[in-house]
């Protein structure tokens, strides 16, 4: 839609209320304003808009910031929902009313602050618990000959072996009710203590991996984390120092079952 | 950089991305992950870049990565009314303000996003261009499509109802 004179489109006018146009245009296109009551009006309409938007969102700015995102807080906690929440989460899971949205979009409640201000913290999950997973689900689940180290059938053995490795005592998941059965598992590089992957496959030949590393001092408890990268999806938590990563190819609400199927078994 | 240099951002982060979802604890979800990311990647900020322009970038990628979970409209019309409260310099236009938060509230995404970052940010459409990762040409109609929805919306007013979508 053009205006009557050719010199100036409606780009132009909206250009100039955005403040796109240089010193010589703007004073071109405001004398020409002054002659035509249309484009006049046009360019009023669009300054209102602007100022209407403005003193709609602008007050956020003066809002108090929310004490879950000030600086100190937010490290120190190193997750955004409190642990107490995990409890109520799994008893609405058992009633089965438990949701992907709920579980990661709702904060129920305003964070409590906790004292300290560990600023390594997220930082530390991110790089100590989810990159490797990542790595590791990457290296070993296109595997043809030697996906797993030890197999499912000396099932007690590996748990045994990797509990005694990682200084912690590891349940191994049994994932049949959610499609996907146990390969085995392996031992895996880690400081201070080595860390262990489980690979599971469904019947469809796809594979997932649970990682797990020890980690009580610098880790503290999260709810479930979700990211994405390349195509492959990861749930990770940690629960009394022992974190869990579960990565695979797979869409959010199949990987959604078995994170919380894993969940279910290991925390109690 | 620290937590502590990034806290400066934070109330505009929170307007972009009260502008992006329809619900403010949503908004504050989104705002939370963005800081926590800026701070894992702080090493891919290069010397003298433009840390607001590198923080909305991040935010407009983690919406978009996941724009069902942001986009949720549980709190559809809390959204609204919020943002039409009437400050009370302006009583003669409460009645407008709120058919703005309404109008606004029912435009696109993209359109609100356009809108927030040329309007509210004052960014140049170069910089709007960059955050979004579409030419200028796209920002430019885009803002163009944004204003003509928002003023037909608004030509609609009290004719419009609103429905709560859970």
């Amino acid at each position: 839609m053009n205006t009557s004179d050719p010199k100036f489109s409606d780009q132009d006018l909206q250009r100039y209320v955005d403040g796109e146009l240089d010193a010589a245009r703007r004073k071109a296109l405001e004398a020409y304003l002054a002659n035509d009551p249309g484009a006049a009006q046009k360019v009023a309409r669009l300054q209102a808009l602007n100022q209407g938007l403005r003193q709609l969102f602008d007050p956020v700015l003066e809002e108090p910031v929310p004490t879950r995102l000030q600086p100190a807080v937010k490290m120190g906690q190193g997750a955004r929902r409190p642990s107490w929440l995990q409890a109520a989460v799994i008893a609405t899971l058992m009633l089965g009313s438990g949701s992907i949205g709920w579980w990661l979009g709702t904060s129920l409640s305003p964070a409590q602050p906790v004292a300290g201000n560990n600023s390594a913290v997220p930082v530390l999950i991110e790089e100590s618990l989810v990159r490797p997973a990542l790595v590791s689900y990457r290296v070993y689940t296109p595997e043809v000959l030697h996906p797993v180290e030890v197999s499912r059938e000396q099932q007690q053995h590996l748990a045994h072996w990797l509990s005694k490795r990682l200084g912690a005592t590891l349940r191994i998941p049994e994932l049949q009710s959610v499609g996907f059965e146990l390969m085995g598992g392996r031992l895996l590089p880690g400081e201070p203590r080595p860390a262990a992957q489980f690979m599971y496959e469904n019947a469809h030949g796809q594979r997932l991996t649970l990682y797990v590393r020890y980690h009580p001092q610098q880790w503290p408890q999260t709810a479930f984390r979700h990211t994405e990268s390349d195509g492959v999806r990861t749930f990770y938590w940690i629960d009394n120092g022992l974190g869990y990563a579960l990565s695979a190819a797979l869409d959010k609400t199949t990987l959604w079952q078995v994170a919380e199927s894993i969940y279910r078994q290991l925390a109690f | 950089m620290t937590e502590h240099s990034l806290a400066e951002h934070i109330p505009r982060l929170r307007r972009y991305a009260r502008t992006l979802t329809k619900d403010i604890e949503l908004a504050d979800d989104l705002v939370q992950d963005c800081l926590e990311r800026a701070l894992s990647h702080r090493g891919s900020l290069r010397p003298h870049s433009n840390v607001r322009a590198w923080l909305f970038t991040i935010l407009h990628n983690l919406f978009i990565n996941n724009i069902t979970h942001w986009s949720q409209k549980a709190h559809f019309v809390e959204f609204a009314e919020h943002h039409g409260q009437p400050s009370a310099d302006l009583a003669d236009h409460a009645l407008g303000n709120r058919d703005l938060a309404r109008a606004f509230a029912r435009l696109p995404f993209e359109q609100r996003e356009v809108l927030a970052l040329v309007v509210l940010e004052g960014l140049s459409y170069k910089e709007a261009a960059a955050i979004m990762d579409i030419p200028i040409g796209t920002v430019m109609s885009r803002l163009a499509r944004a204003r003509e929805r928002l003023h037909e919306l608004m030509q609609q007013g009290t004719t419009v109802h609103l429905r709560r979508i859970k």
